[in-house]
């Protein structure tokens, strides 16, 4: 029996498409080229040099924009000079100062309710100051931003492992349910009422009332929240394991780019849901750091998911394009 | 390579996150500390939140007993702040003796039967000294028998019907504001039931 190849006959339109590539590719080709080149060109200087003049930048940004609001007028003060002052951002006495500044402000206390992302963020102060001290400084910068980001998503994913609740998706249920960073998330793309999670923190928050023998709220977890959640656990767990992987894991040079990946995945998997905009600019800044990147692809790629975080932070607008995109996939 | 110096000063902070996150981990596991708090990574991974954590505080006298507004209390000062934030987080004996005592700084006055703070105390009085504490318009103190402190925590799991309150912890202490008793000892790691 013969088995004959059937082609569909080439319609005009993709001849059409063809020849107008044809005859434009040559006018745009130089510009590609251009580009291309622009950005894997390598600068003079070593890979850690260009990655810590971008990181620490970054970080200043942060300390401007980001700054916790106990941390006094130093913060934007102090953040502004590095940017403007000439050599300042590689003056160690300036770091020194900078990060004595910070972990000594009226911020750091009380202690126990600092977020993880301050205590990162002190951290990260801490080893930006004490490598600023030894001859080969950004190199041991970015072996020190590569650990700390490590061991964060490394501790990250145990709790979620040993907590009995996390990976069955009651985490999550209960948090769509209670906490409107979440809830509105859900009720922008019709999973539950908007007023959800709104009146189950009320209820919480009830048992603060002088007085009160705290009673069970009774709650009611939609049919849509209770069949995405396990397998948004996992999802949660499976990526910042891998994040921990990569970045604890001595990789070979052409693999480092996975460090890189899997952290663009996390934020763009987590932010647009939990909006910790702060947290998720420390992580991106912290990752510049390590990058192995060619030093235009890393400015290009943390540069431009740095913003899109800070944009997040216009918590209205992002609710708005996320409730937009999701008519749009269900249409 | 880097040499050993800048090896060191590469590890320092990292060493200092792994061991705070461990002891994060102990104190919680042990202690009852809240996982979002303490620098141990928590956050997002338990319903055991810090902000959930409500605490009940009782004046027990002789001639009723008489809620506190303690949630109200805190922010009267960075001391009173801290000595909360900490109590509520970790509820040990230490911690809620620190807020006893800035309680006992202060005068109270009982105004719709709960007990609410009034103002500091002028005189140097503290803990060893009665609770100065007033019915509104009267100015006799009024005999406090002891002080009964009780934290709360939501316990949630999937498939529940409804967030449970679990008590994380429940302590007495006397007229005088010393002798701090632990009462229900039984801190449950994820009890949750």
């Amino acid at each position: 029996m013969v088995v004959g190849v059937v082609t569909a006959p080439r319609s005009d339109v993709a001849i059409r498409l063809r020849s107008a590539a044809a005859r434009w590719s040559p006018k745009f080709y130089p510009f590609l080229r251009r580009g291309y080149r622009w950005l894997v060109a390598r600068p003079a200087g070593d890979d850690a040099r260009n990655a810590a003049a971008l990181a620490l930048r970054l970080t200043l940004i942060t300390l401007l924009i980001g700054a916790p609001p106990a941390t006094s007028l130093f913060t934007p003060i102090a953040a502004v000079a590095g940017l403007a002052v000439a050599g300042l951002i590689t003056n160690r006495w300036y770091w020194l100062i900078v990060a004595g500044l910070f972990a000594f402000s009226p911020y750091v206390r009380p202690w126990l309710e600092l977020d993880n992302h301050h205590w990162l963020q002190l951290y990260w102060f801490a080893a930006i100051a004490v490598t600023r001290f030894v001859p080969r400084r950004d190199d041991a910068l970015q072996l020190a931003a590569r650990l700390l980001v490590g061991f964060a998503f490394l501790f990250a994913v145990v709790w979620k492992v040993i907590a009995p609740e996390f990976l069955n998706g009651g985490f999550f249920d209960l948090t769509f349910t209670a906490d409107r960073r979440l809830g509105d998330v859900a009720a922008a793309i019709g999973w539950q009422d908007a007023d959800t999670a709104t009146s189950t923190a009320s209820a919480i928050g009830q048992w603060r009332t002088p007085g009160t023998q705290p009673e069970p709220i009774a709650v009611t977890v939609s049919e849509s929240v209770a069949r995405i959640t396990p397998r948004l656990a996992w999802m949660t767990v499976v990526i910042e394991a891998a994040v921990a992987v990569a970045f604890l894991a001595p990789l070979r040079r052409q693999w480092r780019y996975l460090r890189d990946g899997s952290m663009v995945v996390f934020v763009v998997a987590t932010y647009p849901l939990a909006p910790v905009v702060g947290f998720g600019r420390l992580l991106v800044t912290m990752a510049a750091m390590q990058s192995n990147l060619l030093p235009r692809v890393r400015t290009a790629l943390y540069v431009t998911v740095f913003a899109a975080l800070s944009l997040l932070s216009e918590r209205d607008v992002a609710l708005d394009w996320l409730r937009a995109l999701f008519v749009v996939a269900v249409e | 390579m880097l040499d050993r110096r800048e090896r060191f000063a590469a590890w320092v902070a990292p060493l200092v996150l792994v061991a705070l996150a461990v002891t994060q981990l102990s104190f919680a596991a042990t202690r009852d500390l809240t996982p979002w708090k303490g620098g141990g990574f928590g956050m997002f991974a338990s319903v055991d939140r810090l902000n959930y954590r409500a605490m009940q505080v009782t004046i027990i006298t002789d001639d009723g007993t008489y809620p506190v507004d303690i949630h109200a209390f805190a922010p009267q000062s960075r001391g009173t702040q801290t000595a909360f934030v900490n109590a509520r987080a970790l509820f040990d004996q230490r911690r809620v003796q620190h807020l006893i005592d800035q309680m006992w700084r202060a005068e109270w006055v009982i105004d719709r039967d709960v007990a609410t703070f009034e103002s500091w105390r002028d005189d140097d009085g503290g803990v060893g000294t009665p609770l100065p504490l007033r019915h509104r318009g009267h100015d006799d103190i009024v005999d406090v028998r002891h002080v009964d402190w009780r934290l709360y925590a939501v316990a949630y799991n999937r498939g529940w019907d409804e967030i449970r309150p679990r008590i994380v912890g429940q302590m007495m202490v006397d007229g005088g504001g010393r002798n701090l008793t632990v009462v229900d000892d039984e801190l449950s790691w994820w009890s949750g039931s």
